[in-house]
């Protein structure tokens, strides 16, 4: 049962920062369904960053920076050039996995794996006394309990703040917003720089610890990462729950699979999940989150 | 007269080269980079078109197995090409089709048989079984021996990238008649990744085999593979890789590899096929006793990690195998 438990936070926390990501440009009403490739390009350079420097800090924060980079040149498309919104998310992740396969192939010879050596082990961190309760949580990497935290921040900055308020409103009536004044391209702007900056730590959580990149590892965090967007309805306790929900399935189908028996049945359960999630949502709320007519093109 | 006849002569002689030498075409069913089968099978392909003059075209189709078929199509459409070679079991129906719309171009396949009996096609299979039963056994002995990082819980585990038939068919039993021919109280344990990229996913399986006593994992899941590497690491437990030698990824960890010695049967339809002598219409099967299914005996990482005992037990399957006296698949012959 602690394996299970253990397993879940694990596998949670990429999904959770690219759902968090994915939540800042939900909110004003931008479905940014390029949370994939800005995942997959922030794994490959802040490890390899990381590798570099041997620090880990320092290759995060690079890898964080391309994913910003590229959710810029994002939201530029859309809103300078008027490109629409779902194909701009699409290129982002068709091009991060040539970007990525591409520069391995140009720095180390390699499209398939690669190890890096000079990458610091991550130390995993007791953060609750022992003999507690709390216990049971102790043991994971930086990025697990930063995700955390990081949620619970979320929550604060989007229900308790100024920001948060007119980034709501944006989302739901973007020309009133205009008439009050609000410079609603800056708040635009900065909810996609959100979404780069958490995709970012999303990337570094997946390939930094394991201290080695594949080619398209993220392996579809980030389109489950969108689900989780799309039915939080703009609450990130609720995008925490259904992120601690799919890692959980993704923990059992492997406890299972492991101590039972494999069948493609057994590890498509997170999937299956997914879809029924989906369709309880849709008959449930008919969809609040909706793009807003300027990014729907 | 002559400056302008020294170009025409050139360009005829060109043209005569191109026509008369012969042209080969290796179609790589993923990409090179990074793949060390794929990369010990161009060397050797290059290798051989050096040794005979043959004209060589390495063509990377992508892993996308949708798009083998029309690149396939679309290579043989230019017409450039004697012999189109290829890999893998995803390959023989793609083969078939371009091969009856092309009957003047030769075709092969390593690693998947086309059992069609199509006049212009040649294929090669792997007998996986063998390859899988020496890993099984080798990690029968690992888990039974007394080396530095096994238990003595006899548990090994097997983890794959995918449920596919060759995986459910003939390695899987393959590798559990091989650890059950050391000890038959072993138990093996199975879990497939779902993704040949998802080494995340691979750590999780590996962690969860590694606490249930497993101290020795066959990890047959690609790049996920990496995953399971570093958690082996983290554990100190020991892997057994395939396909080919890749145990410098993590000399201490992982201890052997069984190997697919696709280069010697790309040299070896190359060199054929040139002397026109390659059987075409026709499929052969290769194993141990072919040398095309290998073990990292010289490797020394594993000279030094592995005890004289296993080794030479592994020897000593190995020459069995050689001989046929053992069917990995359990039923006798």
């Amino acid at each position: 049962m602690g394996q299970i438990l253990h397993m879940t936070f694990s596998m949670t926390t990429p999904i959770l920062f690219a759902g968090i990501g994915g939540l800042f440009t939900g909110i004003s009403g931008y479905l940014n369904i390029g949370l994939e490739g800005l995942m997959l390009l922030s794994a490959f350079f802040s490890a390899h960053i990381a590798n570099v420097t041997g620090n880990i800090l320092l290759g995060t924060f690079a890898g964080t920076l391309v994913s910003i980079l590229f959710s810029l040149i994002m939201v530029l498309l859309i809103d300078r050039f008027g490109a629409n919104l779902y194909i701009v998310g699409l290129a982002t992740n068709l091009m991060a996995d040539g970007l990525t396969v591409f520069t391995m192939q140009v720095l180390f010879n390699s499209k398939g794996t690669i190890m890096f050596s000079e990458i610091p082990k991550m130390r995993l961190i007791d953060p609750f006394p022992r003999g507690s309760i709390l216990e049971i949580f102790n043991g994971y990497t930086i990025f697990d309990y930063l995700a955390i935290l990081i949620t619970l921040i979320v929550y604060f900055l989007l229900s308790k703040t100024r920001f948060g308020y007119n980034l709501r409103a944006i989302g739901k009536n973007r020309e009133a917003m205009i008439m009050l004044g609000i410079n609603v391209n800056k708040y635009i702007y900065v909810s996609f720089m959100m979404s780069g900056l958490f995709c970012g730590l999303a990337g570094a959580s997946l390939s930094i610890p394991l201290r080695s990149f594949v080619e398209n590892m993220t392996g579809g965090r980030g389109w489950i990462a969108l689900v989780t967007v799309v039915v939080s309805n703009g609450n990130p306790l609720v995008l925490l729950l259904f992120s601690i929900l799919f890692g959980f399935f993704t923990a059992l189908s492997n406890f299972i699979q492991t101590m039972w028996k494999s069948s493609p049945l057994i590890f498509s359960i997170p999937y299956i999940l997914t879809i029924l999630i989906l369709v309880a949502h849709s008959v449930g709320s008919r969809g609040s989150m909706k793009p807003n007519s300027k990014g729907d093109g | 007269m002559v400056g302008r006849a020294l170009p025409l002569f050139a360009g005829l002689m060109i043209v005569g080269i191109v026509v008369l030498s012969y042209s080969v075409a290796l179609l790589i069913p993923g990409q090179v980079g990074g793949n060390p089968i794929f990369e010990s099978t161009v060397k050797g392909a290059k290798e051989m078109a050096q040794k005979l003059g043959i004209d060589l075209k390495v063509v990377e189709a992508g892993y996308n197995m949708s798009r083998w078929g029309s690149i396939l199509m679309g290579l043989s459409a230019t017409g450039k090409y004697d012999l189109i070679i290829t890999l893998t079991e995803g390959m023989p129906e793609n083969v078939e089709k371009s091969a009856r719309m092309f009957p003047r171009i030769k075709y092969a396949i390593i690693d998947g048989v086309s059992r069609s009996k199509l006049p212009n096609v040649f294929s090669i299979g792997f007998r996986d079984e063998e390859m899988s039963f020496l890993a099984g056994y080798f990690a029968g002995l690992v888990t039974t021996s007394s080396m530095e990082n096994s238990n003595s819980d006899l548990k090994v585990g097997l983890i794959a990238g995918d449920i596919y038939p060759t995986m459910m068919r003939k390695i899987k039993p393959g590798f559990e008649n091989g650890a059950k021919a050391v000890n038959e109280e072993i138990k093996v344990l199975f879990s497939v990744v779902g993704s040949w990229h998802d080494p995340k996913k691979g750590e999780e399986l590996a962690e969860m085999m590694f606490k249930e006593g497993v101290d020795v994992v066959f990890m047959v899941a690609g790049g996920s593979n990496a995953g399971i590497i570093r958690k082996a690491e983290d554990m100190k437990k020991y892997l057994i890789g395939v396909d080919a030698n890749i145990i410098h990824l993590s000399p201490n960890t992982i201890l052997a590899c069984v190997l697919k010695r696709c280069d010697l049967a790309v040299k070896y339809i190359m060199e054929k096929a040139y002397e026109g002598k390659l059987k075409f219409g026709t499929f052969e099967i290769w194993g141990v006793k072919e040398g095309a299914i290998d073990f990292t005996f010289d490797d020394p990482n594993y000279l030094r990690n592995v005890p004289n005992d296993i080794r030479v037990k592994m020897k000593g399957i190995y020459e069995e195998l050689k001989k046929g006296l053992i069917s990995p698949l359990g039923s006798s012959k």
